[in-house]
C-alpha cells in the first residue's frame, strides 16, 4: 500500500493523463450529504415552550408514578427541555454542562430524523417516542446524570440504546408493538439479566438499581 | 490466511478471514458515531434472516467484496453508511454456554431479487464474498439472555470502519491507484477489477492509519 501511496504522490502531476482512463468506473463514488442530525438551536427550541406547561409535563413524567400514560412527542421533549434549562448539578461538578446539553439535543434530533414520516424511515414515530420516554425516565431516575446513550437502529423497525462503563453493559431495545427489553451484562462476573418494560409503566427495579453503575 | 476464492455453501471460511457487515437498516446516533462503537443491534437477525436454514447473519469477506459493492447489492441506500469490521477468528472465539454450538462463519451464495419477488443467485462481480454467521439463533425461550450475549460479543469484537459507504476517496486518487495496479499486475485483470482493487487498498490503508492514530 505504501507503494501505491508513493506512486500516488509521484503521479499527481500526471493526473490529466490518468483522467483519460474514463473506462474506470465505480458506480459508487462520491460522498453523501450528512442529512441526518442537523442540529437546531437548543435555546430557540427551549424558549418556545411555555414554562408552566413544561413543568407540568415534567411532574407528570416522574418515574415514581405507577400509572402513567404515554404523552405525545412534544410533551416528552418539553419535559426534557425543562430539565435541561435548569442547572444540572450532576454535570456542573465536572464542568460538562454545555457539552451534555448539546449531546442531549443531538440525541433528540437523531430520534426525530430516524422516525421522520417517510416510507423508508428506520423506525416509527411511536417507537421513537417510547425510546424518548424511556430515556427520560432513566435520566430522571439517575438524578439527571445518566449519559446520553449510544443508539442504533436495526432490522424490523427496532432501535437500541446502549451504555458501557468499565465491565458493565446495559442495553434496551425498542420495537413496534412490543415491550421494550432491557439487558445487562457484567463482563467481569458473567452475570446476565434481562427485564421487559411496557411503555408507560415504572422502570423495572433492577434497571433503576443498575443505573449508578453507568454514572 | 485470507480467501481468494469462495468455498461451497456451508463450508467454513478460512481462519483470519477479514469480514465486514453493513446492517441493512443501521443508523448510528451521534454518540455512537463519536465512540466508533458497533452496537449489538447491528448483529441482530432480521425476521427474514431467521427464516433461512440455518438462520444466518449476512457478512462479506473483504478480500472478495469491497464494502461499496456490498452496499450496492443492498440497494445503495444513502443513509446506510456504517461498515462494521471483524474477523472470522473473532467470531469463532466467542464463548458459548455448554448447550450451544460454536458460532461460525460459512460461505453462503449471495442472492438478489429478480424483480418479481424471487430470490436468485447474485452472480455480479464481488458477490462471491458473501458469507453468513451461523449459531446466533440457538436455544429456546430460556436462552434469550445467552443469545443477547452472543450479539453483544460480536459488537464488541467489531470495529466501525473509518471509511463509510459509499467511500469518500478522491476519485483521482482511486484512478491513480487503479492505474498503478494495472501496471504492477502485468496488465492482468480488467479496468473494473483494477478499480475495485484500488478502492480495497485505499480502504485498508486508511484503516491502518486509523489504527495507528488510535494507538
Amino acid at each position: 500500500m505504501a507503494g501505491i501511496m508513493d506512486q500516488t504522490r509521484l503521479a499527481e502531476s500526471g493526473v490529466a493523463v490518468f483522467k483519460s482512463l474514463r473506462n474506470y468506473t465505480t458506480g459508487s463514488s462520491g460522498t453523501i450529504a450528512a442529512a441526518m442530525n442537523t442540529r437546531s438551536s437548543f435555546g430557540a427550541v427551549f424558549y418556545r415552550i411555555p414554562v408552566a406547561a413544561a413543568i407540568a409535563h415534567a411532574t407528570m413524567l416522574s418515574p415514581c408514578s405507577a400509572s402513567l400514560t404515554r404523552p405525545d412527542t412534544s410533551s416528552t421533549e418539553s419535559a426534557i427541555m425543562t430539565r435541561l434549562a435548569r442547572p444540572m448539578e450532576n454535570v456542573l461538578s465536572r464542568g460538562d454542562e454545555p457539552r451534555v446539553k448539546e449531546q442531549i439535543q443531538e440525541h433528540l434530533d437523531y430520534l426525530r430524523a430516524i422516525s421522520a414520516s417517510a416510507d423508508d424511515a428506520p423506525i416509527s414515530e411511536d417507537t421513537a417516542e417510547v425510546a424518548r420516554w424511556t430515556w427520560h425516565m432513566m435520566w430522571s431516575a439517575s438524578g439527571y446524570a445518566l449519559p446520553v446513550p449510544s443508539a442504533c437502529t436495526g432490522p424490523d423497525g427496532r432501535l437500541m440504546y446502549s451504555w458501557d462503563r468499565g465491565h458493565n453493559h446495559l442495553e434496551v431495545e425498542f420495537g413496534p408493538e412490543q415491550d421494550s427489553e432491557f439487558f445487562y451484562r457484567d463482563r467481569a462476573s458473567g452475570q446476565l439479566w434481562s427485564a421487559d418494560h411496557r411503555a408507560g409503566s415504572a422502570l423495572p427495579s433492577e434497571v433503576v438499581n443498575s443505573l449508578r453503575l453507568f454514572l | 490466511m485470507t480467501p481468494n476464492h469462495p468455498g461451497e455453501d456451508g463450508v467454513s471460511v478460512p481462519p483470519q478471514t477479514r469480514l465486514f457487515r453493513i446492517g441493512a437498516n443501521a443508523h448510528l446516533s451521534p454518540e455512537a458515531t463519536r465512540r466508533r462503537k458497533a452496537l449489538p443491534l447491528m448483529f441482530e437477525l432480521s425476521t427474514e434472516d431467521k427464516k433461512t436454514t440455518p438462520p444466518s447473519l449476512s457478512v462479506w469477506a473483504e478480500e472478495l467484496t469491497i464494502a461499496d459493492q456490498a452496499w450496492d447489492f443492498m440497494g445503495a441506500k444513502p443513509k446506510n453508511t456504517v461498515v462494521a469490521c471483524l474477523s472470522a477468528d473473532d467470531v469463532r472465539a466467542i464463548p458459548v454456554p455448554p448447550q450451544f454450538q460454536q458460532v461460525n462463519v460459512v460461505w453462503e451464495q449471495a442472492k438478489r431479487d429478480d424483480g418479481d419477488g424471487n430470490l436468485i443467485p447474485n452472480l455480479a462481480p464481488g458477490a462471491e464474498g458473501h458469507c453468513g454467521i451461523i449459531g446466533l439463533a440457538q436455544g429456546g425461550t430460556a436462552d434469550k439472555n445467552h443469545r443477547k450475549a452472543l450479539r453483544l460479543d460480536l459488537a464488541e469484537a467489531a470495529k466501525i470502519s473509518p471509511v463509510p459507504v459509499p467511500h469518500d476517496f478522491d476519485e483521482d486518487h482511486v484512478r491513480i491507484a487503479a492505474y498503478f495496479l494495472y501496471q504492477t499486475t502485468h496488465l492482468n485483470g480488467t479496468a473494473e477489477t483494477h478499480w475495485v482493487s484500488a478502492i480495497r487498498q485505499l480502504r485498508r490503508h486508511r484503516v491502518r492509519l486509523d489504527g495507528m492514530a488510535q494507538d
